[in-house]
């Protein structure tokens, strides 16, 4: 994906997950803003061969979004990317509306219900079994926040995945260092969080999650491996980027800036509100 | 008579044999029959460990693929340890997912309350788009597999271990049968405590009572107006259950009964935690649901 444009779609989702926040009036800003990067790398970047036109093609990729709770980086995503109106976005929560506060698969372009924590990568090991057991060749990507590794669920299906050779799926931690209250290495350590997916037999790169260079050159090399092992992408993010009071503070996991804070926020979007 | 188990794995090698989509899973947990099924299939038979949580995780991305899952596990863990799995990932998007609880109610006996399913019928009844299926003999546990298979939604069978007497003999069953028929009572009752409803008949019919029994196949969907028409004409209808009050298949029977005017006594576990191990038989002695305290509960009831 050329530079230029991807910076410029990527300022495009911040703008519409804070449109979509303030319209709402509530939100997951901060694990929003920290998932833009991969996302955009994932569909814009053509990494997930999926046709908006054709939502239900058998034969195409499957992203799950594990992190549910960030559901507006994936709505701004998959909206811009053609699966629905942009316009839908700003009714999010709304009585009636097709968007709500997580995913859930009436919506086109989502493939799985989620929102409770733990629960995508098994699903997503399902899926990569399928296809391997009937030798297709699409692929499964997943995303998982890092806070949501503390569920037991997670490292159930790491183990799965791992001993039966799910090389066809792949998973992207958004390494936002945060969970709602806390830093992940003072409420329950997770590093080295790369050794441990080694331990349970997973390939593993770590990368920069704002880089979509690097993004895109290591979700790439997922096709290409032959160990035979599933393969993960530990992105290394800052919660609420993009807008500098939120980077890396708690406070931020969800909410609106209101008054001054919003003008600053869009400011710093360069932009003023209102898709 | 075959062990139910022995059955339902022999069912399920049939269904596995004619559909190349059909996928079962199970938490390292089988029973002699699970060996054909695994030498005939390896990739499709699969150990997942004791991680019923991944299981039924698993299974829905599976089905989300088009196939059929069945996942297999001891009862009280393939319904509460799962459950939150089952409500989200399973019946939260409507998937073809078969869950068979090995061993419901106090099945497991002696092994204790961790594993009683006690609640089961509760708690995956309050689950959307969940049918439940209760068979108590060889021809409905192969009814209510195939029903599970041929489902577009996800289902609860439960299975029961051992071998018991044939009350049928056709694999496509109604939601509930008359088994046998009688005047003055009616029992209705479901699984394995089935066959004490129809010894509690008997001793009945021996002390000059009619009591018919209704065997419920199908615990959810209820189906309200079939019992309702079985009801005509008695005066006292019975409903029996290895498993607590709360949320009950007796609570559906009370909702059948609605405005009949017929008396209905519901004979189920209390809501305490069991104390104390012994045998099946011991566990309904002690909660009052066998044949000899269904007996004495109708007696008193006719007798006044």
């Amino acid at each position: 994906m050329e530079n230029k444009n991807s910076t410029e779609t990527c300022s495009r989702i911040r703008r519409m997950i804070m449109d979509t926040i303030v319209a709402a009036g509530k939100g997951h800003i901060g694990g929003s803003l920290s998932a833009v990067e991969i996302l955009v790398a994932l569909y814009h970047g053509g990494i997930v061969h999926i046709d908006a036109k054709k939502p239900q093609y058998p034969l195409r990729d499957r992203f799950i979004m594990s992190k549910g709770h960030a559901c507006e980086v994936l709505y701004a995503v998959l909206a811009d990317y053609g699966f629905f109106s942009v316009a839908e976005l700003l009714h999010l929560g709304r009585d009636g509306s097709m968007l709500g506060g997580h995913p859930d698969r009436h919506i086109p372009g989502v493939e799985a219900d989620t929102g409770s924590l733990g629960n995508g990568l098994g699903i997503g090991a399902g899926l990569a079994f399928a296809a391997k057991l009937d030798r297709n060749t699409w692929r499964t990507f997943v995303l998982l926040g890092d806070g949501e590794c503390y569920e037991g669920s997670v490292w159930e299906a790491m183990m799965f995945a791992a001993h039966h050779s799910l090389y066809n799926l792949v998973v992207i931690i958004d390494r936002n260092q945060l969970c709602v209250l806390d830093r992940t290495e003072d409420c329950n350590r997770l590093d080295p969080l790369d050794d441990k997916l080694r331990a349970f037999g997973w390939d593993v790169v770590t990368v920069n999650g704002h880089n979509i260079a690097e993004l895109s050159q290591a979700l790439s090399s997922a096709r290409s491996r032959s160990s035979g092992k599933p393969f993960a992408v530990i992105a290394n993010t800052v919660k609420g980027k993009g807008i500098s009071f939120m980077e890396n503070d708690v406070r931020w996991h969800h909410g609106v800036p209101k008054g001054e804070l919003l003008e600053k926020a869009y400011c710093e979007l360069d932009y003023r509100g209102v898709l | 008579m075959n062990d139910m188990r022995d059955v339902f794995f022999d069912e399920i090698l049939n269904i596995m044999r004619s559909d190349e989509h059909v996928i079962f899973l199970f938490a390292d947990m089988g029973a002699m029959g699970l060996g054909q099924i695994r030498k005939e299939f390896p990739l499709r038979c699969v150990n997942v460990g004791i991680a019923e949580q991944n299981m039924a995780n698993v299974a829905a991305g599976i089905a989300l693929a088009g196939k059929k899952v069945i996942i297999y596990s001891i009862a009280a863990f393939a319904t509460l340890r799962c459950y939150e799995q089952i409500k989200i990932s399973i019946c939260g998007m409507g998937l073809p997912v078969a869950i068979v609880g090995m061993g419901p109610g106090i099945s497991y006996a002696a092994d204790g309350p961790t594993h009683h399913a006690t609640c089961d019928v509760a708690s995956l009844g309050a689950l959307s788009g969940m049918s439940i299926l209760s068979p108590c003999d060889e021809s409905s546990v192969r009814a209510a597999i195939r029903e599970a298979y041929a489902s577009t939604g996800p289902v609860y069978v439960r299975l029961d271990k051992g071998a018991y007497p044939a009350l049928y003999s056709c694999n496509t069953l109604a939601s509930m049968t008359q088994i046998c028929t009688g005047t003055q009572a009616l029992i209705v009752a479901s699984g394995v405590l089935t066959h004490e409803a129809l010894r509690a008949a008997k001793h009945l019919e021996q002390n000059g009572i009619s009591v018919g029994v209704v065997d419920v196949f199908r615990i959810k969907p209820f189906d309200y107006v079939a019992l309702k028409n079985m009801s005509t004409g008695v005066k006292l209808i019975v409903s029996i259950e290895e498993h607590v009050a709360w949320g009950g298949m007796s609570v559906q029977v009370a909702q059948a009964l609605k405005n009949t005017g017929i008396y209905h006594e519901a004979m189920t576990l209390c809501e305490e935690q069991p104390i104390g191990y012994g045998d099946r038989a011991w566990y309904w002695r002690r909660y009052e649901i066998d044949a000899a305290a269904i007996t004495k509960r109708i007696l008193s009831l006719i007798s006044g």
